[in-house]
């Protein structure tokens, strides 16, 4: 088959950004609320300041300049870049945040809950650039307004239109194109923005004859209506829908995707007071299909995500401030649905989760600072044929009766101002998580299937402890930080030894819960002025899982553990209109779960493994470097720019299997696939 | 839909795929591990023994000729010692009843090894077929083999084997989902018609005998089957001592076809 990725493709780097901060709104809600809106970045003495352990707001006009994968500017893996969080590997678009997987993240966008946000086997994530406004990462102790998460919390924001102007940007590149358009319906009272982006590649694969079958796109719409009915009060209305479809035509299909939708209301009374309440819902269905002779197959699956939430902020004086808040969310999970020629297998249930949080911020003679919450989570898995439904062959139907789980989860960071310069902090938070991804391969996939807390499943609950040491310069050109911490993780699930998503319509019965452990080291040091800036960051940290039933019951390597990653990122401002940039990245190597001897079945080879991951891949590194050349003139801005991906062309281990080999002296030989060599990008884009 | 989709989603994800490469290996050292392939048909009964191999060193086919070997028919009440013959199978003459279970008992080195099977009821193979299905890459002769499945029950599982001039070419382990008026019809992706980019191990050429073995087999043995399909290692068939492998007694339902492949309707 040919080598998709080694076409050449343009690409976008950093116009979301600049869209964004040049959109602020001149209202005096909007004005008030620009702490929300425009902060794209965080200074070093905002990191240093910030009370929270593990927070990281994302310097978006930053990460536009770093180069990536076919030029795509994407925010899922400009998040990898931070120390503590490292990317699934080539081929897969989560991230992992200090042992976790990528399913223990809580992704959000206004609100609205994103399930496996990827496009293209992980290339691209659903975030277009051109939308996002904020992006805050919570690798730490979760604040307590979050919940349904044990690893870390992404919360993005998609900018909101100008209130005065109208703005339009588009690129045009051989992989994607996208629009973006956003401005004043009514000014100062109703804005629009607009972004949508569709990849193309199945139309130059049309020109192809041997795969003009081949149907390979993505596309990815957002919108958000902003209305100011009266000073004080503020109504976004926010929706995405993003979706990928992967086929041979008239043989088998893979297609998955989000959609979802959000209403945030929030109203201001007097200058200490505020009220949020968000309503959202929000769909992810895969659906994989294949006809072949007289066999029908198809797999679908979803899972529907509805809530309601109020948020209560109070100001009580310029240093303390208290939020409280409700959230109500029923969740409806179908594991899958499986239509094999006549037959028909059905696993669906539901569970209604309910939260009451409290959070307090404040400093404290000059040098103590505080974060204090706490989360009262209950979740109650539901029964009643109207809230489930199963139908299987010759299996047994699970427990579908209903049990309540109840989970108070305090969430503490504290800081210490050793002075102006150096600061102390510690943290400690429980959380909880009610939907749990299970597995076949180390990374996500569209069709991992999706366990829901029930009356045997129980909630995967994790302890996380932290300490840190923040400082910087006098006048912030430098700062850094080193951060500890240790994790446990109770009711993490996997499939049993020899079970797939496809063993049995009933997944309880083919998976079992276990603990997780994880702690680790992470250090970074940054460079914020001047023409040279960047970052270099060093995780050491070690992640384990036991269950009984697998790997004989004993600790094993986790398949998201990696025991070094190494991160160095430069961005030179070579003049006014060129910035360059490179990332170099090193991670240790992937627990695996190989053979250690071999025997004949019926002729066939087979293996036989003792233990689960107890090999590892070879390590992970990739060079990457880019070139933007910017002009902005009085009423255009154009751009180009140039990038290469895995500059010296390291082939990183994606797949790894084992195969007979009559050619050696063994007979057998290992095999390791990569995805990706050498890429280079070029991009182009005009906005106004 | 276990075999058909994955090899599907492997072929796109790996068609896009950019380089592969030999890695050195560093294996780890474990003791063998014996392991069992027993079978009893309507033709009699064959058992053999042999021991797992590292994976560093060529496979070891040396069968094991030092152990008591015992089939016992539980429900006939009756008892055989199985004797090793010159290739070193363990054979009995007699041969199975279908709705009789069966015990074998292998003893060796202070081991013993026990698994019992009943005797599965036979299936017929109704059809068998080839159509060449485009894929990106290539076409790919996809052989459909159909047989029999008795409606009346759930959760039937069978083996369905394929041999390419009698010898071993690939298999795999199939559920009554497929199932539709009586009938399962099981796909598998075989040969792709340019030979110059096929391995010669699932390479077919004009005039192969492709011959289709299809058995029908317990839940336990299907789960085996499938672990080691996706390279894991299934339940234990043997109770007692520890080893791999199985113990099936069911009736061997078998047809062949010639391999022509200008012959093969594009699909």
């Amino acid at each position: 088959m040919k080598k998709y990725t080694k076409f050449v493709y343009t690409s976008v780097l950093s116009v979301a950004a600049i869209t964004a901060t040049a959109a602020e709104p001149s209202d005096s809600l909007a004005a008030g609320q620009l702490d929300e809106l425009i902060v794209t970045g965080q200074s070093a003495r905002h990191r240093l300041d910030d009370v929270r352990l593990g927070a990281e707001q994302l310097e978006l006009s930053q990460m536009a300049k770093v180069p990536m994968l076919f030029g795509e500017n994407d925010l899922i893996k400009s998040i990898t870049l931070m120390p503590g969080v490292h990317g699934e590997g080539d081929g897969a678009g989560g991230f992992e945040v200090r042992g976790g997987t990528s399913s223990q993240n809580l992704i959000q966008l206004d609100g609205i809950t994103l399930y496996n946000p990827s496009h293209v086997m992980g290339i691209f994530s659903t975030f277009n650039d051109n939308a996002i406004s904020r992006a805050i990462l919570f690798k730490g102790p979760i604040p307590a307004h979050y919940g349904g998460a044990t690893s870390s919390v992404l919360e993005t924001a998609l900018a909101p239109g100008d209130m005065q102007s109208f703005h339009a940007s588009g690129t045009i590149g051989i992989l994607a194109a996208k629009a973006m358009a956003a401005g004043p319906i009514v000014k100062d009272r109703l804005s629009f923005a607009v972004t949508a982006r569709r990849s193309y590649v199945d139309a130059f694969l049309q020109m192809v004859p041997q795969y003009r079958s081949t149907v390979m796109n993505f596309y990815d719409i957002t919108a958000r209506l902003r209305y100011i009915p009266r000073p004080g009060d503020l109504l976004d209305m926010s929706f995405i829908v993003s979706h990928d479809n992967m086929a041979i035509k008239r043989l088998m299909g893979m297609y998955w995707g989000n959609i979802g939708g959000s209403v945030n209301w929030v109203t201001r009374r007097g200058d200490n007071l505020t009220f949020t309440t968000t309503g959202a819902v929000s769909e992810y269905a895969p659906d994989m299909k294949m006809t072949m002779m007289d066999t029908d197959q198809r797999i679908k699956e979803y899972i529907r995500d509805f809530s309601l939430s109020e948020k209560t902020k109070l100001n009580i004086t310029d240093l303390h401030t208290l939020e409280m808040g409700l959230r109500s969310e029923l969740l409806r999970v179908k594991s899958a649905e499986m239509l094999i020629n006549e037959s028909r297998m059905t696993d669906i249930r539901s569970g209604w989760q309910n939260a009451v949080w409290i959070n307090y911020d404040g400093s404290f003679a000059d040098r103590l600072a505080l974060a204090a919450g706490a989360r009262l989570d209950i979740f109650t898995s539901l029964s009643g044929d109207v809230f489930h439904k199963f139908s299987a062959h010759d299996e047994t139907a699970p427990d579908f009766s209903s049990r309540t789980y109840v989970s108070a989860q305090p969430r503490i960071s504290v800081k210490y101002d050793i002075s102006t310069l150096h600061s102390l902090k510690a943290g400690f938070g429980i959380s909880t998580q009610h939907i749990h991804a299970i597995r076949s391969s180390a990374t996500s996939f569209p069709f991992d299937r999706y366990a829901l807390t029930s009356a045997t499943v129980r909630p995967e609950r994790a302890l996380q402890y932290g300490v840190a040491y923040a400082g910087m310069t006098e006048e912030g050109d430098y700062d850094w930080s080193a951060e500890a911490y240790f994790k446990t993780l109770d009711h993490v699930y996997d499939y049993k030894d020899g079970r797939t998503m496809f063993s049995r319509i009933n997944l309880e019965s083919i998976i079992l819960g276990g603990r997780g452990r994880s702690y680790g080291l992470e250090l970074m040091a940054r460079k914020n002025t001047g023409r040279l800036t960047g970052w270099v960051s060093y995780t050491l940290s070690h992640t384990q899982t036991k269950i009984e039933g697998i790997n004989d019951g004993r600790w094993y390597n986790a398949s998201n553990d990696r025991r070094h990653d190494f991160k160095i990122t430069a961005i030179f401002t070579l003049t006014d209109r060129w910035d360059l940039s490179g990332s170099w990245s090193y991670s240790s190597g992937q627990p695996l779960t190989a053979p250690d001897v071999k025997y004949e079945l019926d002729g066939t080879t087979c293996y036989y493994y003792s233990a689960r991951n107890s090999y590892r891949t070879p390590p992970t590194h990739r060079l990457d470097l880019s070139a933007i050349y910017t002009h902005s003139g009085k009423k255009l801005t154009y751009q180009w720019a140039f990038g290469v991906y895995n500059a010296y062309c390291r082939y990183n281990p994606y797949i790894v299997y084992f195969e007979d080999d009559p050619s050696k002296p063994s007979g057998t030989r290992a095999v390791q696939q990569a995805l990706f060599g050498l890429v280079p990008s070029v991009s182009y884009t005009l906005k106004f | 839909m276990r075999n058909i989709i994955p090899y599907l989603i492997l072929i796109v994800s790996m068609s896009a795929a950019s380089c592969s490469k030999e890695l050195d290996f560093d294996y780890h050292d474990i003791d063998p591990i014996t392991v069992i392939e027993a079978s009893l048909t309507g033709e009699g009964a064959e058992v053999s023994i042999t021991l797992t191999t590292p994976m560093d060193e060529p496979i070891d086919r040396t069968r094991l000729t030092d152990a008591s070997v015992t089939l016992t028919d539980i429900s006939g009440n009756t008892s055989s010692l199985l004797l090793p013959d010159a290739e070193g199978l363990y054979r009995g003459a007699y041969a199975g009843v279908s709705g009789h279970i069966y015990e074998l008992k292998v003893e060796r080195d202070g081991h013993t090894f026990t698994a019992q099977c009943e005797m599965s009821m036979p299936v017929e193979i109704t059809g068998m077929e080839f159509n060449w299905i485009k894929m990106p890459y290539d076409h790919v002769a996809v052989l459909q083999v159909e047989f029999t499945d008795n409606p009346a029950t759930e959760g039937d599982c069978y083996w369905v084997r394929v041999y390419r001039n009698g010898e071993a070419y690939m298999w795999t382990a199939v559920t009554d989902n497929l199932s539709s008026g009586g009938e399962i019809a099981e796909v598998m992706m075989t040969s792709r018609m340019n030979l110059d980019k096929e391995d010669e191990k699932t390479a077919l050429r004009d005039g192969d005998i492709v011959t289709a073995s299809v058995a029908k087999i317990s839940r336990d043995m299907c789960d085996y089957l499938e672990a080691i399909s996706n390279d894991s290692n299934g339940p234990a068939m043997f109770s007692g001592d520890f080893c791999l492998g199985y113990f099936l007694a069911a009736p061997l339902a078998k047809s062949s076809v010639i391999f022509h492949p200008d012959e093969i309707p594009y699909y």
